[in-house]
């Protein structure tokens, strides 16, 4: 990294921060802060969620499974989020536009009390804590600039938690727009380099094994099954909640994701050969830094810190949104139901800019304790789709119907029998080096049958599904009809 | 060209020329509420 490098890095940063400043200046209210005021429109909708959706787990991870085992990155890891966020877009954005809530929360609260608001406003704030993003901001200022893996991720969880403080989703959907940018470009023009280097993409398929090149790849089935089910939890994102409130209308919800999802698949493709690119030249390095350092290598002097820039920006689009959602999970979903109900703007703005306060700490933390990738992502999805789900698609498309004690069973036994099946994993099995997770060899009916700890939420959906029947069956009607 | 090849160089357009045009909308739309 050179001078120019690191002050294309800065003018970045500081655009940001005066941004942020700049937009703090006029909000009003806490719908203002929190979801925008129903004002964004098609174009904004298109940068903060494609640029909230692509943090450092995608670029990171996506590169990763790629460096590992090739194309089935894309087919299987990234490919079935497109079909899970097109059918939400038809079934349950529209159902979603029909309320006046601000959060996923919101919903289960509206259908089912205050308890199954609780158990889902927690499996959201587990769910959103942006740990991963922050890992990977630790890493990049680590491999670029050589800055001590500690400072980096204190450093960037700060820049953020400043222009996330002073201009909430207004300021988070304004600076999306110039990181989606970023991000895209800079990665096009990394790709074309690498790729003109490398001789292109068929000359790679001969230094590299034909499996690389399989849609399939060489992952066990079931491994594969998980990672499309982990798809679903798309159905009950909040920021995917959080946005389609925050939308001037339905339409625009539509079109921004039918956008997206072609910006996606263009990103997710780019990014899968960059991991397959590391392996065929051979990078020696952990699978999950492959990309970057191959890429920071292979550019010239100044884009090479416009890429980190862009990096930069894919992690600080993530980390900002998430920080926004988990401080609304303590303070609006969390809080406010329990001890003020009838709390006043003011005061719930204030309160939740410092609960964004808190989960930045919370997520610095965990950031410092954490290391793998994959499987904090399938972790932190398991826990979201195993207390939402079921409670959430139930209450929207059977409104009037549901019950407050089928909400709270299913949410409860959904996130008790994951958080048991990875805690049973975990005790009693032991990390596999070859896949890098946590594999749990048993004897059942004399069959030998390995547990990877990503199966979780096999068991715990099942479960969740049948605890909601028995609530249903055994608990009481609503007390009053529901729209 | 191969049809990864071809794949990949479609990604990187769509890429680049894709979130210009985004960006272009969204300041378009900036300008026409000022």
């Amino acid at each position: 990294m050179t001078g120019l490098d690191i002050a294309v890095l800065l003018a970045y940063v500081g655009g940001v921060l005066v941004l942020g400043w700049a937009v703090s200046r006029r909000i009003g209210s806490f719908r203002d802060w929190f979801v925008a005021g129903g004002q964004l429109t098609t174009p904004l909708l298109v940068c903060t969620l494609v640029s909230t959706y692509y943090g450092l787990d995608v670029l990171l991870g996506g590169s990763e499974v790629a460096f590992i085992d090739g194309v089935v990155a894309w087919f299987w890891y990234v490919r079935p989020y497109y079909l899970a966020i097109i059918l939400a877009a038809v079934f349950v954005a529209h159902r979603l536009k029909r309320y006046d809530f601000l959060s996923l929360p919101d919903v289960a609260a509206h259908h089912y009390g205050r308890g199954t608001q609780t158990v889902i406003a927690l499996a959201s704030f587990l769910y959103s804590l942006p740990l991963l993003a922050i890992m990977g901001l630790g890493v990049l200022l680590d491999v670029a600039f050589g800055l001590p893996f500690v400072w980096g991720v204190v450093l960037g969880a700060a820049v953020s938690v400043v222009y996330t403080l002073m201009g909430g989703l207004v300021a988070d959907a304004l600076t999306d727009t110039v990181q989606f940018t970023l991000m895209c470009v800079t990665l096009a023009i990394a790709a074309a380099i690498v790729l003109e280097a490398q001789g292109g993409i068929d000359a790679m398929r001969t230094s590299l094994p034909e499996t690389y090149f399989q849609p399939m790849g060489s992952y066990p089935g079931w491994v594969l099954f998980v990672f499309g089910l982990s798809a679903l939890s798309v159905f009950v994102e909040p920021a995917f909640y959080q946005r389609i409130f925050a939308a001037t209308s339905y339409r625009a919800v539509l079109a921004a994701l039918g956008i997206g999802v072609v910006l996606w698949a263009a990103f997710d493709w780019i990014v899968t050969v960059l991991g397959i690119a590391a392996a065929a030249a051979g990078v020696d390095t952990e699978p999950r830094y492959a990309l970057l350092t191959l890429v920071i290598e292979a550019l010239p002097a100044g884009l090479a810190g416009l890429f980190a820039a862009g990096v930069v920006a894919t992690a600080m689009s993530t980390i900002d949104s998430y920080l926004l959602i988990s401080g609304g999970n303590i303070a609006y979903d969390l809080y406010r139901p329990w001890r003020r109900p009838d709390i006043d703007d003011r005061s719930m703005l204030r309160l939740t800019r410092w609960a964004v306060l808190l989960a930045a700490i919370v997520s610095v933390a965990l950031a410092l304790f954490f290391r793998s990738i994959v499987s904090a992502w399938i972790f932190m999805s398991t826990m979201l789709i195993s207390a939402a789900l079921v409670p959430v698609l139930v209450a929207l498309w059977l409104p009037g119907r549901v019950r407050p004690a089928a909400g709270l069973a299913s949410s409860l036994a959904g996130l008790g029998s994951a958080l048991l099946f990875f805690i049973a994993v975990n005790a009693g099995g032991a990390t596999d080096e070859e896949w890098g997770t946590v594999i749990w060899n048993v004897r059942l009916l004399g069959r030998e049958l390995a547990l990877w700890q990503e199966y979780a939420v096999l068991v715990a959906l099942p479960v969740s599904m049948l605890a909601f029947l028995l609530g249903h069956w055994l608990g009481a009607p609503p007390r009053e009809a529901r729209p | 060209m191969s049809g990864w090849a071809i794949a990949t160089w479609a990604a990187i357009a769509v890429l680049g020329v894709g979130s210009a045009l985004v960006f272009a909308w969204f300041i378009a739309e900036l300008r026409r509420r000022r």
